[in-house]
């Protein structure tokens, strides 16, 4: 069967003004797009289980480069004061498989991970996880 | 003792209304038939444990390569009401090789899409299900 994979350019992830301030170059992401189940097993389902989804959800992480020029998280975020909820609060964030082809949605920031790497052989990592708040649209054009 | 092993082509996976519908090209997939065990240990067991299986179900996942034509979930599920109709599968198909299969409905618990760097490799898909009701194996 013929498809047209995803792959090469177009693609792309920005958490609002989260990332924005940060201007980190961002190299990939992974998202999974999950439910709940609740167990409807009862009388008549013959020793099988069955089951319901519901309460959605996606969630996933961001991987870029830790740059010089840029701070890993918001002055908001890590000013030496309140740890607050707005700031770990992002609007239309927005993960781009392609062109066009695009999941957004409200999440929180729920870790921003940062490594050193070695003196020489690689750069530095920077990722971001992030959980839905709310509901997800997707675009396919 | 000479076997005929399952490989090489044959092989299958159908989610009719879900990833049919999103025409995901699929690599591989793993499905797991588990019942959950009650204890009946007791007097006369000498102290040791016994037990029963019962409410059984099949649980998996299935790989395959994002495609840029379709998207990788249903539009029914990416609206404002994450419904419970909408995760719902009938007769989902693991075909083991052909005439080789396992059917049944199923739920689908979570669709997983990787983004690849530019130029490494092609972005991934990954649907994780569980059976529905009772599984029919045709062999």
């Amino acid at each position: 069967m013929a498809i047209t994979p995803i792959t090469g350019t177009g693609g792309g992830f920005d958490a609002g003004n989260f990332a924005d301030e940060l201007q980190c170059k961002f190299l990939s992401w992974r998202a999974t797009l999950e439910g709940r189940e609740f167990n409807t097993t009862g009388f008549g389902d013959l020793g099988w289980v069955t089951g319901q989804i519901i309460n959605g959800r996606v969630s996933g992480d961001a991987v870029g480069v830790l740059t010089a020029e840029n701070e890993p998280v918001p002055d908001a975020v890590a000013d030496g004061g309140d740890f607050g909820f707005a700031e770990m609060f992002v609007e239309d964030v927005q993960l781009t498989v392609a062109t066009g082809k695009t999941w957004t949605f409200d999440a929180n920031i729920s870790a921003v991970e940062i490594e050193r790497a070695e003196e020489g052989p690689a750069s530095s990592v920077y990722r971001i996880r992030f959980a839905s708040v709310g509901a997800v649209v997707q675009a396919w054009a | 003792m000479a076997i005929t092993p399952i490989a090489g082509t044959g092989g299958g996976f159908t989610a009719p209304g879900f990833a049919v519908g999103t025409a995901i090209k699929f690599l591989s997939f793993r499905g797991a038939l588990e019942g959950r065990e009650f204890n009946t240990t007791g007097f006369g067991d000498g102290g040791w444990v016994t037990g029963a299986v019962i409410t059984g179900r099949v649980t998996g996942e299935a790989l395959g390569i994002l495609d840029s034509v379709t998207p990788p979930v249903p539009a029914a599920v990416m609206n404002a009401t994450f419904g419970v109709a909408t995760m719902a599968v009938t007769s989902m198909v693991l075909t083991f090789a052909t005439g080789k299969n396992w059917t049944f409905n199923a739920l689908i618990t979570s669709v997983e899409i990787e983004r690849a760097e530019e130029g490494a490799a092609s972005s991934v898909y990954r649907i994780r299900f569980v059976s529905n009701g009772p599984v029919a194996q045709t062999w």
